[in-house]
Parts: C-alpha cells; sequence; structure tokens
C-alpha cells in the first residue's frame, strides 16, 4: 500500500484547482477520493505522477470540470425549480388581482385601487424580474436572451408607469412614455433583426413583431390624445363667451364714467382696470399665438404690482359688491392646457369689468 | 433487503448497465446504502457498490459526487469531516429526511421495476398465457 505524502496530496490538490474544481467541499471530497485510490490499488513499484495521470480521465469525459459544472447545475436546480413555482403563483396573483380590481372599480367597489396596485407590484417586481432570470438560463444564444432581458426590462417599466399614473405618483408619464417609445421604436425592430434570419423562428417572429408593434403603437399614439378636439371647442366657445359678455360691460361702463368726468376717483379706478386688462389681454394674446403656457410665467411675474395697487384700490373703496382679483391661481397656468389657461384669464377679465360696473353703478345711485 | 433484491433484480435485466440506466437510480443507491452503512465517504460508497454488484455497477465519480452535494443541499444528507493527515474526509449520514426519501425511492423504484418486469414480459403474471 501506497503511503501517500504530503507533497504528493498538495500536488493533488493543486492539480484539481488548476483544472476547474473551485468550491473547496467538492475538492475535498475529490482530493480524499483519489488518494484512498492511490492507497488502495497503485502498486507499489509504479511512480505516483504516472499513476495519477491514468486515473484521473475516470473522473470526466473530456476535462474535469464536468464534475464541477455538473455539481453547480445540481445546487442551482433547486433554486430554480423554486423560482419557477414562484413565477406560477405570481403570475397566478396577478390575473386574479387584476381582473378583481378591474370589477371593483366598474362597480365602485371599495378596495378597488389596492387590488390594482397589488396586481401591478406582482406583476412589474416579481413576475417580469424572474421571467429575466429564468429567461436567462433558457439554452438560447446570447442575444436572443439580451434581446428579451431589455424587452421585458421596458414591461417592468411601462407596467410601473402604469401604476404610478393610477396612484399619481410623480414621473408615471415619463415612465410611460420612454418606455414605450424604446419599445416600439427599438425593442421591436431589434427583436425582429435579430431573430427572424432563423427559418424555425421566422413565422413567430412576424407575427409577434407585428402584435407587439400594434400594441406598442396604439399605447404610443395615446400620449398625443391629451383631451380631446369635442373638448378643445367648448372651451373655446366658453373663452368667447365670456370675453363677448365682459366686452358688453365695459362698453357700458364707459358710458358711465362719462358722467364722472371729473370724479377722480372714478378715473383712477378705471384706469388701474384698463391697465390690467391690457396686460391680461397680452397673455391671451401670447397664449394662443404659441398655443402653449411655456412662457407664461414671465407675463405673471411682471403683473404682481399692478393686481396688488388694483386689490388696494378696491379694498379701499369699500363697496361689497367688489371681489379682488387673486394672483395665486396665475402662478400656476404654465401647468395647465392653453384653453383652460386663456378661460381663467378671461374670467378675470370679466371680474374686472363687473367691478368697474359695480362702482360706477353704485356712484350713479347715491346720486 | 431492498437493497440486495433491487440490485439482484437489475442485475437479472441486464447484465451490462448503461450510464442512462444508472443514473436515473443513482440516488436510490446512494441512499439506501447509507440507510444501511450509517455513514460512508464517496470512495467508500463506490467500493462498496462494486463490491456488492460484482463489478457490474460501477458508479462514476463524475456523477457520484454532484448528487451528493446535491442531496446535501436538499438536506437529505448531512456530513461530518474527518482529518487525515493534510486531507479532509467527508462521511455522509442520512438525515431523519433523507430516511424518508430513501424507503420513498426504494419503493418507487421496485414498483418501477415490476411494472417495467411485466411491460418488457420477463416474467408474464396477469394471467394473460
Amino acid at each position: 500500500m501506497h503511503s501517500l505524502s504530503d507533497v504528493e496530496v498538495d500536488f493533488i490538490e493543486s492539480d484539481l484547482k488548476s483544472r476547474g474544481i473551485v468550491s473547496e467541499d467538492l475538492r475535498d471530497n475529490l482530493l480524499d477520493h483519489i488518494c484512498c485510490i492511490i492507497e488502495n490499488e497503485k502498486r507499489e513499484e509504479t511512480d505516483f505522477y504516472e499513476y495519477y495521470d491514468r486515473i484521473l480521465p475516470r473522473f470526466f469525459k473530456k476535462e474535469l470540470s464536468e464534475i464541477q459544472t455538473e455539481t453547480d447545475n445540481l445546487l442551482k436546480f433547486k433554486n430554480f425549480y423554486i423560482m419557477k413555482k414562484i413565477l406560477n403563483y405570481s403570475g397566478a396573483a396577478t390575473v386574479v388581482l387584476t381582473i378583481l380590481g378591474a370589477l371593483f372599480k366598474s362597480f365602485h367597489l371599495p378596495g378597488a385601487g389596492i387590488l390594482i396596485i397589488l396586481g401591478g407590484f406582482s406583476f412589474s417586481i416579481i413576475y417580469l424580474p424572474l421571467l429575466i432570470i429564468l429567461k436567462l438560463k433558457d439554452e438560447e444564444s446570447k442575444i436572443d436572451k439580451l434581446v428579451q432581458s431589455f424587452g421585458l426590462i421596458l414591461a417592468i417599466f411601462l407596467t410601473a408607469g402604469v401604476l404610478f399614473k393610477i396612484m399619481h405618483w410623480p414621473y408615471a408619464n415619463n415612465l410611460m412614455f420612454y418606455s414605450t417609445l424604446l419599445f416600439t421604436f427599438i425593442f421591436v425592430p431589434v427583436y425582429f433583426i435579430t431573430r427572424f434570419r432563423n427559418p424555425e423562428k421566422k413565422f413567430n417572429t412576424a407575427v409577434n413583431s407585428v402584435l407587439m408593434i400594434a400594441v406598442g403603437g396604439i399605447f404610443y399614439s395615446m400620449f398625443d390624445m391629451s383631451y380631446s378636439k369635442k373638448y378643445e371647442q367648448l372651451m373655446v366657445a366658453n373663452h368667447i363667451y365670456i370675453h363677448e359678455n365682459a366686452e358688453k360691460l365695459r362698453n357700458s361702463n364707459k358710458r358711465l364714467l362719462q358722467n364722472e368726468a371729473t370724479n377722480s376717483e372714478a378715473q383712477n379706478f378705471h384706469q388701474l382696470s384698463q391697465e390690467l386688462n391690457n396686460s391680461i389681454e397680452e397673455m391671451v394674446k401670447k397664449i394662443s399665438e404659441s398655443n402653449s403656457t411655456r412662457d407664461v410665467l414671465q407675463f405673471v411675474n411682471s403683473m404682481d404690482e399692478k393686481v396688488n395697487s388694483y386689490n388696494i384700490q378696491v379694498a379701499e373703496l369699500n363697496i361689497q359688491e367688489l371681489s379682488a382679483i387673486e394672483i395665486k391661481p396665475f402662478k400656476r397656468l404654465n401647468e395647465v392646457n392653453s384653453e383652460l389657461a386663456i378661460n381663467v384669464l378671461s374670467r378675470t377679465q370679466q371680474q374686472i369689468a363687473v367691478n368697474e360696473n359695480c362702482y360706477l353703478t353704485n356712484l350713479l345711485a347715491q346720486k | 433487503m431492498y437493497k440486495t433484491c433491487i440490485l439482484k433484480i437489475l442485475m437479472y435485466i441486464c447484465p451490462m448497465y448503461s450510464s442512462e440506466l444508472i443514473k436515473g437510480t443513482l440516488k436510490t443507491i446512494v441512499l439506501n446504502l447509507l440507510r444501511d452503512k450509517g455513514r460512508m465517504y464517496g470512495y467508500e460508497i463506490t467500493a462498496k457498490v462494486k463490491e456488492l454488484t460484482e463489478g457490474k455497477i460501477q458508479i462514476t465519480e463524475g456523477a457520484l459526487y454532484p448528487t451528493l452535494h446535491s442531496l446535501e443541499k436538499n438536506g437529505e444528507l448531512e456530513t461530518e469531516k474527518e482529518f487525515i493527515g493534510k486531507r479532509v474526509r467527508k462521511y455522509y449520514s442520512l438525515t431523519s429526511q433523507g430516511q424518508e426519501t430513501a424507503s420513498q425511492k426504494v419503493n418507487e423504484l421496485a414498483d418501477f421495476m415490476n411494472t417495467m418486469k411485466f411491460l418488457l414480459d420477463l416474467e408474464p403474471k396477469l394471467g394473460n398465457a
């Protein structure tokens, strides 16, 4: 029986390591096994190194690292199994929660929001990420894995965006917009190009691409429909109505003012009203020209002083029917669409005209 | 004794066993052997199987160690380490879960073999003479 020296044991261990047996546990096992073989089966006269080279091929078909790979695969398999189970459960949960949520929502039952959120979470945070991990383990080409993972990540963002939108959380629009954009115009073409040449996948790839483009395209086109044309026309009609009435009041005010040609208070109030009205008119003009409220705040900031002195005058006049002009809604005009902004402005113009009319009528009544 | 019974039947079916056959029964063989012997290390397992089957079943190391590690991870086996000079020897033994799995696996295989015998018409029963 050959008794192994420390040098020989060290030699075997480092050789195992260099041949790809990286986990210590497995290396210990193999080392002991090889030592046992040598101790029990080697003839005394055979050279240790020669014998070692002869018995090592027992352990593999092509190379020793197969044992390590096989062990890793078997160890991973357990997690793999659990992950697949979780995937199935979270998928089922997503379906049930979403359908229930939608039902509750349409019947206005309490708890609809919670159901939809839970459904969205289990889909975007559990189901899709697991799907990516499981896909990565599939025996597909690297490019396929990469492309599919990219698509699934976009899907996670899109779902999160929808969820954020429902919950009125910030950045919902950005999430939805960019993930749809990337999905439709980058992912789908890449998916198509990378798979179309494979004759086995050709048909499926074409069908899937058409479906994805259709869904993505529909989703994408929804972002441009901030509101309907009908709504827009209604807002314009409303604005014209208010504007015309205010104009009638202003004309009536002019006639009433002729009676107060010597009243400096009346002249002063008229002056203030006119200045404020003109500034607002200018803003309306700007907004309707550019059809956007983006630059409206720079006008609003310059109006502070005018509104202030107007409000002081209103307070001094001390007439019950007069209302002060509030500048607060103006400060948020850039957040709303142009039709709504013009409506807010024309309502203020109407208020100015009503104030002046009430004041002048009051003067007339006193005479 | 299940083990000898199984091995005899296996030998009866086919005196030369392909690696596919052994792969499917390896877990059962290992678990059952450990149930009989208490604790064993890797080399001992291969040597014992070889001895019991008179060399007809030779477990390859490439299949044995991955299986041992996965059984350990799944909680079927527990290990004890012993130092032999510079090297470590790992003794494997069954956990209580492993005992249960061993019985299940052996019953399953015995049942499977009966079915196979019937299916392959090796031992016609069921009165179809």
